[in-house]
């Protein structure tokens, strides 16, 4: 009895190890098959399309990353070369600026100095033409004072009209 | 005393634990009997299966564009299979093609692995049964699919190396032709024995202490060390399942590597 059962025992499982069994092997597939379709559809297809947009985006990025930053070291060395371009054109505008004022200057004194010796020399000529002016009316009223003079003095022998003539003639020779 | 250890035949208790059987036995209930349609091993193919679908379906976000967490796991798993496996092997376009049936294999093999090595659970890749139709899969892509591909002329080609001697070709087509059942038969043995063995040890080690009495206890670390290195082999033969599958798809279709 217990011989029968250990025969029974020792080569059932021995051959059951190592000889597929039908139905075992059909629900294998069954289920691998099932399993893929389902898994194939809704998970490692839309996982690996996931996986390619990120690669994707990821790429993407990168270069965008590179892009933007080699934009900004352009639009730095443009701002510096702009900064520079500003500094030495306020350095001329003052340049100039300053070159306008002092010549401005030395203009305006020039002029003034030249209009002051105008002024001056118009004086002068003025005061000797007044000094002239003066000395020939003196001369002419001292001649006059003299000639009323003299001729009161010698009325009677000498034609007034003939002794000025002559005192003219004397005052000119003067 | 003697007359028990007599009765207690470790081959015996062996086998009954790694060999399919239609109870599935739980501590402190009877064991559970299931309908002959279905074995433990059968049930934990299906378990797996259904583990699988609630993890890809139910757990993995596919909206994130930025993965974290299980996301993340899953999609690095993913890509480790089509970049380090799948493009290496069978070229960009077949490669991402065939994806998501290598990464069937991994995690359905994985899965099964795993389960393995949870106490009470079966280990069903120990089991011809389920082993032999996953390499017949490698085999129909080998074959079937390669036809369908490259034609018949092209399939042939696969068989015949290039730049070998005619009289040569006599000794090694039949050789490749053979090879290609060979690999489908190797592919199928090396995960079912790998599995096999390690449960054998495990269970060798700790029908030791049933043996030994109290000195078997001895035992019990090696046990858990065997415990930890079969969850090493666990992943190792899942991964070395799908590559191989890659690399002998690759073979035939592209013969000229």
């Amino acid at each position: 009895m217990e011989n029968t059962a250990m025969e029974h025992s020792t080569s059932g499982p021995g051959a059951n190890l190592l000889t597929p069994e039908t139905l075992m092997v059909i629900l294998t597939w069954v289920t691998f098959f099932i399993l893929l379709f389902i898994l194939q559809k809704y998970a490692f297809k839309p996982l690996m399309a996931n996986m390619r947009n990120r690669e994707k985006d990821i790429r993407e990025a990168l270069e965008n990353a590179d892009k933007a930053k080699a934009q900004l070291a352009q639009i730095e060395e443009e701002k510096q070369k702009v900064l520079n371009e500003a500094k030495t054109q306020a350095t001329q505008i003052i340049d100039q600026g300053r070159k306008t004022a002092r010549d401005l200057a030395a203009d305006i004194e020039a002029k003034s100095r030249q209009h002051a010796q105008q002024i001056m020399q118009s004086a002068h000529e003025e005061i000797i033409a007044e000094k002239q002016r003066l000395l020939k009316t003196l001369r002419q009223e001292s001649a006059e004072v003299a000639i009323s003079l003299a001729g009161k003095i010698i009325q009677e022998n000498m034609d007034q009209e003939k002794n000025r003539r002559l005192v003219q003639e004397a005052i000119d020779q003067l | 005393m003697n007359e028990s250890f007599h009765t207690f035949k470790l081959d015996q208790y062996i086998l009954h634990h790694v060999m399919d059987s239609h109870e599935w036995h739980l501590p402190f209930v009877p064991p559970i009997h299931l309908p002959p349609y279905l074995s433990v091993h059968g049930l934990m193919v299906i378990l797996c299966a259904i583990i699988l679908l609630v993890l890809f379906c139910g757990f993995y976000r596919k909206e994130e564009r930025v993965p974290t967490g299980l996301t993340n796991l899953l999609e690095a798993f993913v890509q480790f299979i089509r970049d380090e496996i799948a493009t290496p092997s069978l070229g960009e376009e077949e490669g991402e093609r065939l994806t998501p049936l290598l990464c069937t294999f991994f995690f359905f093999i994985l899965g099964l692995n795993l389960l393995g090595q949870i106490p009470l659970f079966a280990v069903a890749t120990a089991d011809m049964s389920v082993t032999a139709p996953l390499a017949m899969v490698t085999f129909y892509l080998m074959t079937a699919d390669t036809i369908r591909k490259n034609g018949i002329g092209g399939f042939i080609k696969a068989f015949i190396p290039s730049g070998v001697p005619i009289f040569a070709l006599v000794l090694i087509v039949p050789l490749e032709i053979l090879g290609v059942f060979i690999k489908t038969f190797a592919l199928m043995v090396r995960l079912f024995a790998n599995m096999l063995a390690g449960h054998m040890v495990i269970l060798s080690l700790l029908g030791l202490v049933v043996l030994f009495g109290i000195w078997g206890v001895l035992a019990v670390p090696l046990a858990v060390g065997i415990s930890l290195l079969e969850i090493l082999v666990v992943f190792l033969q899942a991964y070395i399942f799908v590559l191989l599958s890659a690399v002998f798809i690759g073979q035939m279709y592209h013969p000229e590597h």
